[in-house]
């Protein structure tokens, strides 16, 4: 039997959810009184939006669609995807803590063992290559990356 | 006009600027070649970079970046059949056969010609329209623009695939509720925001286009790898070009620019659809020996999606220059940096920056220049770099994605809102929606909301405006046409069936 669920409906629903979401939130913008008097306030745009936005994920959800094929979305390498997502999520809250020197080297390095590549000579170079190279570029423009809170905390 | 040229000359020429030209047309072409990365990844990457730089100088070198990126897909499309951009997606049906029966130079150079009689053409045009059309658009009002940016956002739905016309307009109402997030400038006050700060002044482009763009291609790299196959690029010496060469591909150039500009114009249209549409008028205008070339090696079929895809590029600066509305995904990027830059686009551009305005156009030309005087020749070494193993170009590229917005505001939430951001942006990709509408969407939004409040305000709040004015009702018309277009599509072929049975 042929799916009812396919891409289009899938993400019709969820804009569909997202779309009332943004409609109740666009209720509570602040107003003051004399904005609420005005014929186009803080409001206006988000509520004509919302609308439409429930109106075309209405249309994605009841409109003849085309299957999907699925199996395509089956044969993906997530955990290499997910592995670099983890890994960039915490470059965003390591740089802080760590600086940039340590931090990017760290991304770089296990960035490319995460996607195979196995000659430490070379993940070495590469990435200690990248992170000095950008290092002194900034540096000569004249743009501060911090060493990290940890090293300032020492010195 | 004289003046404004001299005035974009005196600009462009000098060393600094020349330089800027020449690393943007480098940088572009070597982000274009590799597959994935178009166009608008490379401009994302590289906006960061001119942050430091005066707004015609910034300009100068994302104008390059954009030509090089065009022509840096031209030659993986023609070296290992595998476009880097959708726009020479053409280019590879006679570049890469020509490429298998050894004559990779010969089909390099053509591209190379073609692409830069193509832009040359289309300067020309350029320069004569975009003053008229400035001029021309003073007279717009709020009302006018508020209808005219309608258009821009339907026509990118209208001329997206068959098929894909609900998914493009959910994408661009996307991109509007995410400009509405942070404060309104209006009123004061802060819009989606969940009270936190980090969102007060909103999302920014830059990092929308990173996270939709630069990120999501290298994610889908990592996720959808390519063949394994090590792949060879061939060798080829001889750039030259027979006089019989020449004279095969000389009437298709001019006819494919000229369609190219007209149809890059167009809001929504663009460098795809104008490669497309002259790779087909091509083989049917085209000596039939020669049209029973096209697809295994002809060099008119060659010439022709090249010298189109690179006039439709000029092209698209002509409503961005001109009425400050971009056509495509490409231009609206360009629009968001020079709104960065500090410079208000729109028709008042022409007055108000006249450097900015005429040193894009010159730029665009010397860019076409460099690529044909300084590429070409390079293009062996370039193309080196298409060896680089992914598994270290894929991090590199992660890396500069994140550090071209974390550079920007040093707060280290906006890689998190990116990388949340990418991972919607690869879910979308996966279940084949389009990114471009949702860009441009997230871009024109401010402008759409002002020009509304605007028109409203003065029509104390009744839609009126609409059809208050003669032009106003024509671009209402013409919009309300382009919105139902695909309805009118479906009737008339239904119609079609009808009468056949």
């Amino acid at each position: 039997m042929k799916s009812l669920i396919n891409n289009l409906r899938l993400v019709g629903a969820f804009f569909f959810v997202v779309s009332l979401g943004y409609l109740y939130i666009a209720q509570s913008i602040p107003l003051d009184f004399w904005s609420e008097q005005e014929p186009f306030n803080a409001r206006s745009l988000p509520y004509l939006i919302g609308t439409s936005c429930t109106v075309v994920s209405i249309l994605l959800m009841v409109l003849p669609s085309p299957t999907f094929k699925w199996g395509e979305l089956r044969e993906l390498n997530y955990v290499p995807a997910l592995l670099l997502l983890g890994l960039m999520s915490g470059y965003g809250l390591l740089i802080d803590v760590f600086g940039f020197l340590i931090s990017t080297t760290v991304l770089l390095a296990v960035g490319f063992v995460i996607l195979g590549e196995r000659k430490p000579l070379r993940i070495g170079m590469i990435s200690i290559g990248t992170t000095a190279l950008f290092w002194v570029v900034m540096d000569l423009l004249g743009i501060y990356l911090s060493p990290g809170e940890l090293y300032l905390g020492w010195s | 006009m004289i003046d404004g040229i001299l005035l974009g000359l005196q600009t462009v020429l000098t060393l600094h600027n020349l330089a800027l030209v020449l690393a943007g047309c480098a940088a572009g072409t070597f982000i274009g070649m590799l597959p994935g990365l178009g166009p608008i990844s490379a401009i994302a990457l590289m906006i960061p970079v001119t942050y430091g730089f005066n707004p015609a100088s910034g300009m100068i070198l994302l104008a390059g970046v954009y030509y090089g990126a065009i022509f840096g897909g031209s030659t993986s499309s023609i070296l290992i059949n595998a476009p880097g951009v959708a726009g020479t997606v053409a280019t590879a049906f006679d570049g890469y056969p020509l490429s298998q029966q050894g004559k990779a130079g010969k089909a390099l150079a053509v591209a190379a010609y073609a692409s830069f009689a193509g832009g040359t053409i289309a300067a020309i045009f350029l320069v004569l329209a975009a003053p008229f059309l400035a001029e021309l658009s003073l007279s717009f009002r709020s009302a006018d623009y508020f209808v005219l940016m309608l258009l821009g956002l339907a026509l990118v739905a209208a001329f997206s695939n068959k098929g894909d016309y609900l998914k493009a307009i959910l994408m661009t109402i996307v991109g509007l509720m995410l400009s509405t997030v942070g404060t309104d400038l209006s009123a004061g006050v802060q819009r989606f925001t969940f009270g936190r700060m980090d969102l007060i002044d909103g999302i920014s482009f830059l990092l929308l286009a990173m996270a939709t763009f630069a990120l999501a291609e290298a994610f889908m790299m990592v996720l959808n790898p390519a063949p394994t196959a090590k792949t060879q690029i061939p060798a080829y010496r001889d750039l030259s070009l027979s006089r019989d060469d020449v004279k095969r591909i000389v009437p298709s150039i001019g006819r494919s620019s000229i369609l190219g500009f007209f149809v890059g114009t167009l809001p929504g249209a663009g460098a795809t659809i104008a490669s497309f549409l002259a790779y087909g008028m091509e083989r049917n205008l085209v000596k039939p020996q020669e049209s029973a070339l096209f697809g295994k090696g002809s060099l008119a079929g060659l010439a022709a999606p090249e010298s189109a895809n690179n006039a439709a590029c000029t092209g698209s600066f002509v409503p961005l220059l001109t009425l400050g509305i971009p056509g495509s995904g490409t231009t609206a990027i360009l629009l968001g940096a020079l709104i960065a830059y500090g410079v208000q686009p729109g028709p008042r551009l022409f007055i108000d920056a006249p450097e900015v305005f005429w040193s894009v156009i010159v730029s665009m030309y010397f860019g076409n220049l460099i690529l044909l005087v300084l590429n070409l020749p390079l293009i062996p070494q370039i193309a080196r770099l298409l060896l680089l193993p992914r598994t270290l170009l894929v991090p590199l590229i992660m890396f500069f994605s994140i550090m071209g917005v974390y550079l920007v505001s040093f707060n280290s939430f906006d890689i998190q809102l990116m990388l949340l951001i990418a991972v919607a942006a690869v879910i979308l990709r996966l279940f084949a929606f389009p990114m471009a509408p949702l860009l441009l969407g997230f871009i024109l939004g401010g402008m759409l909301e002002d020009n509304l409040r605007r028109a409203m305000t003065l029509s104390d709040g009744s839609w009126t405006f609409l059809w208050d004015r003669p032009l106003t009702i024509g671009l209402v018309i013409v919009t309300l046409l382009v919105i139902s277009s695909p309805i009118l599509r479906v009737l008339f072929a239904q119609k079609q069936l009808r009468d056949q049975t």
